[in-house]
């Protein structure tokens, strides 16, 4: 899913799993990030995202929730998936007290910017990358 | 010259002030922080005290081949100098802890500060959203 994404396609491929496994297990170790996947009826997985709590001084020091990496697999977009999955990472940093939910989306994701302001998401920040 | 440090409870004030939220309770928010490993929340002094405060989170996902990332959020300064100082510590430590890319949040940003962010590199390319809960 990360690979066949129009931003993944060039910097993620499945042929080597090396890198994704050792982030995999550093991920699993810190108990504040949650690597989570929604499955279909064959227990397959077909949507993915990433969710990591942040607290904070700013906003009266406010924990929040931080989505990141959101896919949904090809064949499944548009069946309402990746709305769920939304609404479960939403539930969730309610649940840990989070008070607010927030997530970037690179410029050029037009479709995806109109999916994040249907689920009640406004754009209220410019997210800046510095490659290192 | 500006020192940059972790902060410490004694800065709690401080930093509420920069915040704009003096008086503000935070205590329990900075024993939060300083309880989560990949939160580091620093001060920035200068001759008259806390000038600065910034927060760099590391984070660790699958996509980019399992990259880690820095996140670079919470910066207030009283002056553009000290900013600069900032900046240029949340860099350095987040390539001295293994990121290979560096996200920084800003208010929806003025023609002006996209200028200054692009001096030390930072291209805006991404929409940040949020939703209160």
């Amino acid at each position: 899913m990360l690979a066949d994404d129009q931003l993944g396609a060039a910097r993620d491929s499945p042929d080597d799993l090396e890198p994704y496994l050792r982030a995999f297990e550093r991920i699993v170790a810190d108990s504040n990030q949650f690597l989570v996947v929604a499955t279909s009826a064959a227990d397959e997985p077909i949507a993915t995202l990433q969710l990591t709590f942040i607290p904070g001084l700013a906003r009266r020091g406010a924990l929040r929730g931080q989505i990141e990496a959101v896919r949904v697999r090809a064949d499944h977009r548009g069946s309402g998936v990746g709305a769920e999955l939304m609404a479960w990472a939403v539930d969730e940093s309610r649940r840990h007290g989070c008070a607010l939910v927030q997530l970037t989306s690179d410029t050029t994701r037009a479709g995806a910017h109109r999916f994040y302001e249907r689920l009640g998401f406004v754009p209220s920040h410019t997210g800046f990358k510095l490659k290192l | 010259m500006d020192v940059i440090r972790r902060a410490r409870p004694t800065d709690i004030e401080a930093i509420a002030r920069l915040f704009g939220s003096p008086g503000e309770p935070l205590a329990a928010a900075f024993r939060q922080i300083a309880s989560t490993p990949h939160v580091t929340l620093v001060v920035a002094e200068d001759d008259n005290g806390v000038a600065g405060t910034a927060q760099l989170t590391i984070l660790r996902g699958l996509a980019w081949e399992g990259a880690v990332r820095g996140l670079l959020e919470g910066v207030r300064a009283s002056r553009r100098g000290v900013t600069s100082a900032l900046l240029t510590w949340s860099i350095k430590e987040a390539r001295r802890r293994g990121c290979s890319r560096l996200h920084m949040d800003s208010g929806l940003a003025r023609a002006e500060l996209l200028d200054f962010y692009a001096r030390f590199g930072f291209e805006h390319s991404y929409q940040g959203f949020t939703r209160s809960l």
